[in-house]
């Protein structure tokens, strides 16, 4: 249903050009979930952004295009753009504490959208956006309607959020780090809540978290992502047996110490390499312990090494 | 809402205290006894004015004495009588009091609606030419001497092309007009005036604007509003719009200050019966409780201005609002 | 954007050679001017000229060179604008510098004041203070500086509240260093990027400023020459005499916009988070 194809964006920094993403390829099918993973700044947030051309103006795409319904988003107008924007692919934010607007009710937050999409009355609108915030469990929703967001906990926004992002059924929600900025109980609720309302809408979630725990709990298939590509891509089962490529190893190493509540845990060295000045070989040799002097100078392709598994990792073979 | 007024209301008095110290020092800072310093040069203060002066401000006595009187002066607006006519400066203070009032009104909505579009657009449209070009004429306007600016338009719309009176406000033939004609007439005398005092404050104001406007554009929430596919319009107008003003009417208070301070020039250029002109007037034959008095009175002005400030801001933020 | 960057710092270029040949105008007035500035000419006919090669700028109603008046104004300008800065400047960063290092109620107290001073609109202030002092260009000069120093006094501050709770402040402290040595050594040279953009842009005000009160007869006095003064004259002939209203008028404009320039251009090289990039 959806396909990004090579996406690269380029971004602008004071100390030079960097790439955000290079040349990014996934697949979102129907009612299946996609989970995407890796460390901060390693381009996930600029893949999800991209999907519905939101990226900051310091970035750019270069190449690439994402078919959403066979259609490239990239060469929609924005009139045609807004209609996939919110109706068909609707977003969730990392941070609810500034995602929603300090100076607008919620309630004309989400009865806004449902009008900017759908022909409906003020009051049926209402009648709606109280039914989503209830759907999303906020207690009291007749009330809140007329709050403003600083009345609310980050919980209870990133609920707001999630209301407003399947008030119109999407076919695909995005939900870029949802949970990161909540506490741990919240965390757990709020993963919960994305879970039950994918069955019941049959929407398509892509999940993105630098924590293999959050998307393990919804993701049918899971891609990761380092210093901008694409490492390895597998079924979430196949992956969390059998990880192949070192990265993903070392995630998911400490994510098993994390949950054995180890105290040592084995942390991964070093940082994602200078993105302004890519080497020529692997990525991530610098970080890695195969590594061998090949490594330095082979360029890696994603190779299929399993059917539906695919690894970025000359050292994996068939 | 009614306890953050209230507030602010409170937070007023320590300024009134402070505003009333200041200028009792600014009256002991000429050297010696103020009341002797400078008749050498000025005949038209008599001995009998110094004794005025010497009585009016209790000079004689302790300073503690002093500042309570004065601040009782302040507070009842008694500011005592002119030197030059007599009269009580607090009379003489009302009766221009309008004009100006007038004028700084209307300037203020005349800035306000300039500024906030083009602030609003120069923006949106970043490194566009029109940003480009209004980007030129902040940087003139910044570093254009505001009553050489009054000179320049009165010699070409008074004199070459005669569209607009030279100065005054109302002349001795409107006496003789119907109402709506003696209106009209003191928006013809307004113009002027009116354009060089909105230039005073026009460049900061849209640059604030503008600065503002940028900021909001690249909040959280408004990547939301377009996530949410709402049309360009409303995400400006609806959600950024609203956020940016939230400075802009802190500014309002700070503007208020400048542009009271502008009117003494303006009011003395075109002749403008206001209290600017009567403060220019009064300092320049050595009135000094007329001097005095009309300093206060603009000083209330800006806190008015500010407080009314205030209360804008609170009505457009509801996390204040509810506090 | 790096082209848009190098279009910037042309124009800073200009403001700065602008700057530097007002200063030489100003340091060589003697040399450049063709006649007496103060020098009264009630011959007939040579009130009021026109420009001419004569006299380039023409002449004012007393028959003096306009062209001289206005070299010597700049010596005025200049020297009333840098003077008036430092005394803002001296007071503007000590107050600001004990406010924001000392906190509690000094920086309630400072910035109470600050406040008050603010409330008044600066032109009266100043207004006020010369008509109790007396006009005179050392008072004018004092009184200008002492009413501008607020804004500064608030930046300078605000970056000692962020800068005292530095690591290396901490240590200094652990290691012994009294507050004096903190304030002056450690914090203010860390301090100082507001510091240059508003001695800088506080140049063109302060020339902005003495120019109006010369205008308003309540500055430099008659017959020492300022620009202000002149454009006086020409509100007296402005039927007739354009030259004493226009060139005056365009000096001030050209002086006030090139420090605007070179402070503005400043403040992006030297402040990085007030050209707002956002970095994701």
């Amino acid at each position: 249903m959806l396909e990004i194809k090579e996406l690269t964006v380029k971004f602008k920094t004071p100390q030079g050009e960097l790439k955000a993403c290079d040349k990014v390829s996934l697949k979102i099918e129907k009612g299946k979930n996609l989970g995407l993973v890796g460390e901060s700044g390693c381009g996930k947030s600029m893949t999800c952004l991209a999907i519905l051309k939101l990226l900051p103006a310091e970035a750019q795409i270069t190449w690439g295009k994402i078919l959403f319904k066979d259609e490239n988003i990239f060469k929609m107008d924005s009139k045609k753009l807004r209609t996939v924007r919110g109706d068909k692919i609707s977003m969730i934010f990392q941070e609810p504490m500034s995602s929603l607007n300090p100076v607008i009710t919620i309630g004309e937050q989400l009865t806004e959208a449902i009008m900017t999409h759908k022909q409906v009355t003020q009051s049926e609108a209402k009648k709606q956006a109280i039914e989503l915030l209830k759907k999303v469990k906020i207690d009291k929703p007749e009330a809140r309607f007329y709050e403003y967001p600083h009345n609310l906990s980050g919980g209870m926004r990133q609920r707001v959020m999630i209301a407003m992002a399947i008030s119109l059924k999407p076919d695909i929600l995005i939900a870029d780090e949802p949970t990161t900025a909540l506490d741990v109980t919240t965390q757990a609720q709020v993963l919960e809540l994305l879970d039950e309302l994918q069955r019941e809408y049959n929407m398509s979630v892509l999940i993105v978290s630098h924590d293999f725990g959050v998307i393990a709990r919804l993701a049918d298939s899971i891609a990761v992502m380092y210093a901008g590509e694409i490492v390895e891509y597998a079924s979430s089962e196949d992956l969390f047996k059998n990880p192949r490529h070192p990265y993903t190893k070392a995630l998911l190493v400490s994510l098993k110490q994390m949950q054995q509540k180890k105290d040592n845990l084995t942390v991964l060295k070093g940082a994602v390499c200078d993105l302004t000045k890519l080497p020529i070989g692997c990525r991530f040799k610098p970080r890695c312990s195969e590594a061998d002097a090949e490594c330095k100078n082979k360029i890696t392709e994603l190779v299929e090494i399993n059917k539906g598994h695919f690894v970025r990792c000359h050292k994996c073979k068939k | 809402m009614i306890k953050y007024i209230a507030k602010r209301l409170l937070l007023m008095v320590p300024m009134l205290l402070g505003i009333s110290l200041l200028t009792l020092l600014i009256m002991h800072l000429s050297p010696g006894d103020p009341t002797s310093l400078r008749y050498g040069l000025n005949p038209e203060v008599s001995g009998s004015a110094r004794a005025q002066l010497k009585e009016l401000y209790n000079l004689d006595k302790p300073f503690v004495v002093q500042y309570g009187c004065w601040l009782k002066r302040v507070v009842t607006l008694d500011f005592g009588r002119s030197f030059v006519d007599n009269r009580p400066v607090i009379d003489k203070i009302k009766e221009r009091l309008p004009a100006t009032l007038l004028l700084q009104i209307s300037a203020l909505l005349l800035i306000f609606s300039i500024a906030i579009p083009v602030g609003v657009l120069s923006a949106v449209k970043q490194n566009s030419f029109f940003d480009k070009v209004t980007t030129f004429l902040v940087f003139i306007g910044f570093a254009t001497p505001t009553f050489w600016l009054a000179l320049m338009l009165m010699r070409l719309f008074s004199f070459e092309l005669e569209w607009f009176p030279v100065s005054g406000m109302s002349p001795w033939y409107a006496q003789y007009m119907s109402l709506p004609q003696r209106i009209g007439d003191i928006l013809w005398h307004l113009v002027l005036p009116l354009v060089t005092l909105a230039f005073t404050g026009l460049a900061s104001l849209s640059r604030y604007v503008r600065y503002s406007m940028l900021e909001v554009i690249r909040q959280d929430y408004i990547r939301t509003a377009r996530a949410k596919g709402l049309a360009e319009n409303r995400i400006i107008f609806k959600h950024a719009l609203k956020n940016a003003l939230l400075p802009v009417v802190t500014i309002l208070g700070m503007t208020l200050p400048a542009l009271i301070g502008g009117s003494f020039i303006f009011e003395t250029i075109f002749a403008w019966p206001g209290m600017g002109r009567l403060g220019y007037m009064s300092i320049m034959q050595y009135d000094y409780p007329t001097v005095m008095g009309v300093g206060i009175i603009s000083v209330f002005l800006t806190l008015l201005g500010i407080l009314i400030s205030d209360i804008l801001y609170a009505a457009i933020d509801p996390r204040i609002r509810y506090e | 954007m790096s082209k848009k960057k190098d279009f910037r710092k042309k124009y800073a270029a200009v403001g700065l050679a602008v700057i530097l040949v007002m200063f030489l105008i100003a340091v060589f007035a003697n040399f450049i001017a063709p006649y007496d500035p103060e020098e009264i000419n009630l011959a007939p006919g040579a009130r009021l000229q026109a420009p001419s090669l004569k006299h380039l700028l023409g002449t004012d109603d007393l028959g003096r060179d306009v062209f001289s008046r206005m070299v010597y104004g700049a010596r005025i300008s200049l020297s009333v604008g840098f003077v008036a800065v430092g005394l803002s400047l001296i007071i503007g960063v000590t107050v600001g510098a004990i406010a924001g290092y000392f906190g509690g109620w000094v920086d309630i107290l400072l910035m109470r004041i600050v406040e008050i001073i603010m409330c008044f609109p600066r032109i009266f202030l100043i207004l006020m203070l010369i008509a109790f002092l007396g006009p005179n260009i050392l008072i004018v000069m004092a009184v200008i500086g002492l009413t501008g120093w607020t804004g500064l006094a608030r930046l300078v501050r605000a970056e000692f509240l962020s800068l005292k709770e530095r690591d290396y402040v901490h240590a200094a402290r652990a290691l012994g260093a009294g507050d004096r040595r903190i304030i002056f050594r450690h914090i203010l040279p860390n301090a100082l990027s507001p510091v240059y953009v508003s001695a800088v842009l506080g140049v063109g005000g302060a020339i902005l400023i003495e120019s109006s009160l010369s205008f308003l007869g309540l500055g430099v006095q008659i017959p020492t020459p300022s620009w202000g003064n002149i454009l006086t004259t020409g509100m007296h002939y402005i039927e007739s005499a354009w030259w004493l209203m226009l060139f005056p008028g365009l000096a001030i404009l050209i002086t006030v916009l090139s420090y605007n320039l070179v402070g503005e251009t400043l403040r992006d090289v030297l402040d990085p988070r007030l050209k707002g990039f956002n970095q994701k």
